[in-house]
């Protein structure tokens, strides 16, 4: 079986990108009807479709918070996502990992005291899964969460890093992510420069860390340009109805 | 992962069964139906008794021939969950149960999607014939539990006929029986060629069939009809069949289900008159 | 979404149907207006998105696999044929009352009525072959195969078996519906149907070693795959509401609220029928019954036809594209 070359002599991965070069983004808003914001993203192949209900009345009265709102994540893959049709269950212990992983870098992020005794739903749906599904979901879950219209103090902008081969590269795609690179996934607040979950658990050297997040954190920059300019064109877009 | 049952291996291929040479299964081509006793627009003779479990508020069993079902009915009694909000009707929850022995192949002990679905569909048939809106805040259960299944379709028509007489038993209210019934439409005699371009044999409809039948069948049909109202509360086809065939096969099965109406009535005569006998 | 209603909005639909003068300003036997797109999921073997207007989204993929043959026990049936399985999810961000496990009944009950109008085969074969070729000429017992070997869904199962008896071809549908705006199945089913055609199989090449041992080979090659035999027959359905002594069409989540009892008839393009099923707690009279499936059935098969005239205009366009050179984008999520 020959090895798969993750990085060619002249440093081009195997998508032909350069080591700290993103895949295309493109995400749009308000793509549901009945989901008080919603929001779609395409990390390259990888497909998610984020949406928001909320705040809205808690479903479970015991878990109710007298001061603030309570956050709920679910994840769900579509069965045909991966190369392999796998039905997965709800209560697959990676998904429940995951969500609870995204309710984290939330929590800090959306001003619940302004929602009192409410609960905000979040539904993460992958379509297509090709890698840095993570950090795909935050960014959409940012997205539909602006578009409820739900108080945040910044932008939570999420980026996988790792080391391939012999150079620190961003944003790994599932033939990288699968065959024995490390990998790190961070969420980063961009204005104030301040980190809300960093994942990672492969194994990585100590001298390499820095490199590998300092990187990291400059694609997260990158995404918030993208992610912002989308999310003030829709905003233009609906105050020139408007009118 | 069931530690009360000791499973069997985890393998396991149901046995072949040899056949004597001079054994002929039933084919559609032979002029008469499997049991040899009925046409094709006759039903199986039904068996309908009630008051078969002590503890329910109502109960009946019924059978057709080799199809063998019970029935128990629970009930109105109060919601219990907390969370549900109040409701001005009476809510009817239907579960149907095939026991692990009714079938050729062994079934499974948990429900499986097919019985929860017929649970829901059940429920649908049943629910427009009873006076839901003079119980708020209760709940009516209904428990049925396949002994024997001879045809999937009779056993499910059987269901909906057992189930009504149950409810009549336990004394709720009701605007009318719900009577069932089943029909297949099987291909007897050879189909000509298409490509002669000769119309080829419709299918004939053949009334309440059992399981050899049923493996003949193009099509199947299961109505739910209410005879003094003259309203059908379900009907469910399945399989390929011309729109002439499927009006002619609903009017049969109106027919019959007004049979049937008459046997229910009977039955619930009987108990009435045990139970004056008794006090 | 409303999963209550008021007894006046109950009244104003009622009214307003029977003067066939729907909340939406439709009339009753009318449509909202749907869009359709096929190819949008690149790992898959087809897909289809559809969506209507009003919100109403499924996404529906076709992925071909191979898998061991699935043989009745008792009458040897199913050993040359391939299979179906399908299944519905609904996705919790479709509706408020999907989280958790509120889903699961609606879920349940959309995969069965799929299943059964999709897979439900006709008489078993192998022994009908055994019985009519000693009386009948050759091909009679050739035109009963051809009509037995294809389920309800018309699709030629025959054509997916790779290995009588050991492989063969299974076709998992899985539709996931994503936003909820009344109508499901009519969208599912339309989208079945948009994503088989869309489908392609791989070829396979069987060499036989001899002795019964067969071994096969997936052709690789992206260009030569085959279509999904017997598509066109594949049914659509179409969903009637009774709501006071009328009934509509395509309801929407309202009136699907009013609604006393719900028919759902599935027919292909030759005009048989191919399902029915009621739901809903209300009872429906024999003759309104039979009218209500009159009236499916011809809806149904003008749907088909415009459904797949829609479908062979976007395959032409997108030929015609890649002829040119052009790159084919496909909208996705993206339109609007």
């Amino acid at each position: 079986m020959s090895r798969v070359e993750l990085l060619t002599p002249e440093g081009l991965r195997i998508d032909g990108r350069r080591p700290a070069e993103l895949r295309k983004i493109t995400s749009t808003t308000s793509v549901l009807s009945q989901a008080d914001g919603s929001a779609y993203l395409e990390h390259g192949n990888t497909k998610v479709l984020a949406a928001v209900y909320g705040p809205r009345e808690a479903r479970r009265r015991a878990q109710v918070l007298h001061d603030r709102a309570i956050l709920n994540v679910e994840f769900n893959v579509a069965p045909f996502s991966t190369g392999e049709r796998r039905r997965r269950t709800k209560n697959d212990k990676r998904l429940l990992e995951m969500a609870s992983f995204v309710k984290q870098t939330f929590e800090p992020v959306v001003i619940t005291s302004l929602y009192a005794r409410s609960q905000i739903d979040i539904y993460l749906q992958i379509i297509q899964h090709d890698g840095g599904t993570l950090q795909a979901c935050i960014n959409a879950a940012t997205m539909a969460l602006i578009d409820a219209g739900i108080a945040m103090t910044e932008y939570v902008c999420a980026c996988t890093a790792g080391w391939v081969e012999s150079e620190a590269a961003i944003d790994l795609n599932h033939i990288e992510e699968s065959s024995d690179t490390s990998e790190v996934t961070i969420a980063m607040l961009p204005k104030s420069g301040k980190i809300t979950l960093m994942q990672m658990e492969s194994r990585l050297h100590v001298d390499k860390l820095e490199e590998v997040f300092t990187l990291a954190g400059e694609g997260c920059k990158q995404i918030h340009e993208v992610i912002d300019k989308t999310i003030r064109e829709r905003a233009e877009d609906l105050a020139k109805k408007m009118q | 992962m069931d530690r009360k049952r000791v499973a069997g291996p985890e393998l396991s291929v149901a046995p072949l069964i040899e056949y004597p040479v001079d054994h002929k299964r039933w084919t559609p081509q032979q002029e008469k139906r499997h049991d040899s006793k009925r046409q094709p627009e006759d039903m199986r003779p039904i068996y309908l008794k009630t008051g078969l479990i002590g503890q329910a508020s109502g109960s009946a069993y019924i059978e057709l021939e080799k199809t063998k079902l019970a029935c128990g009915v629970y009930g109105p009694k109060p919601v219990k969950r907390i969370g549900q909000t109040f409701s001005g009707r009476g809510l009817l929850t239907c579960e149907i149960k095939f026991a692990t022995f009714s079938c050729a192949k062994r079934r499974n002990q948990m429900r499986d999607p097919q019985e929860k679905e017929l649970s829901q569909i059940l429920t649908q048939a049943l629910s427009p014939a009873i006076r839901l809106d003079l119980l708020p805040k209760s709940a009516i259960e209904v428990y049925i539990t396949v002994l024997e299944s001879d045809g999937l379709g009779s056993c499910f028509s059987a269901a909906i006929t057992a189930a009504s007489v149950a409810l009549a038993h336990a004394g709720i209210e009701m605007l009318d029986l719900v009577a069932g019934c089943s029909a297949s439409y099987i291909q007897t005699g050879p189909a000509r060629s298409i490509s002669s371009g000769a119309e080829s044999i419709p299918p004939q409809i053949f009334m309440d069939a059992d399981l050899e039948e049923e493996k003949y069948e193009q099509g199947s049909i299961v109505l739910a009809y209410m005879p003094s109202l003259n309203e059908v509360t379900h009907v469910l086809q399945s399989g390929k069949a011309e729109g002439s065939i499927i009006s002619q096969s609903v009017e049969h099965c109106v027919e019959a289900c007004n049979k049937i109406y008459a046997v229910m009535h009977h039955a619930l005569l009987e108990s009435v008159k045990e139970n004056q006998t008794q006090l | 979404m409303p999963s209550l209603i008021s007894p006046a909005e109950r009244d104003y639909i009622l009214k307003g149907i029977e003067c066939n003068i729907r909340a939406d300003g439709r009339q009753r036997p009318d449509y909202r207006e749907v869009t359709l797109e096929t190819g949008v999921v690149s790992q898959t073997s087809g897909s289809a998105r559809v969506r209507i207007a009003g919100g109403t989204d499924v996404l529906v993929s076709v992925k071909a696999e191979i898998g061991p043959v699935l043989v009745d026990p008792e009458t040897g049936d199913g050993a040359d044929k391939g299979q179906i399985i399908c299944s519905v999810e609904c996705a919790p961000s479709a509706s408020q009352q999907f989280e958790g496990r509120g889903a699961d009944e609606l879920n349940n009950e959309l995969t069965q009525m799929m299943s059964r109008f999709l897979s439900h085969s006709g008489p078993a074969a192998s022994s009908f072959l055994s019985t009519t070729s000693s009386s009948s000429s050759s091909s009679t017992a050739a035109s009963t195969t051809a009509k037995t070997t294809s389920g309800a869904g018309g699709i030629n199962l025959s054509k997916l078996c790779i290995i009588p008896g050991q492989q063969c071809w299974i076709l998992y549908v899985d539709a996931l519906v994503l936003d909820y705006g009344g109508n499901l199945m009519d969208a599912i089913f339309m989208g079945t149907r948009a994503a088989i055609y869309d489908t392609r199989i791989p070829k396979t090449e069987v060499q036989d070693l001899g002795d019964g041992q067969f071994e096969f080979e997936v052709l690789d090659d992206a260009e030569d795959t085959e279509e999904v035999a017997g598509r066109e027959d594949m049914p659509l359905c179409v969903t009637l509401n009774k709501i006071g002594a009328r009934h509509i069409v395509d309801a929407s989540p309202l009136e699907e609220l009013c609604t006393e009892a719900k028919l759902v008839v599935a027919v292909n393009r030759s005009g048989e029928l191919c399902g029915l099923q009621k739901g809903h707690e209300g009872g429906i009279e024999p003759s309104l019954l039979l009218e209500m499936i009159q009236s499916g059935k011809t809806m149904g098969q003008s749907l088909i036809k415009q459904l797949d005239a829609s479908i062979k205009k976007e395959a032409e366009s997108d030929l015609a594209k890649r002829q040119r050179g052009e790159p084919v984008h496909k909208l996705g999520f993206f339109a609007q």
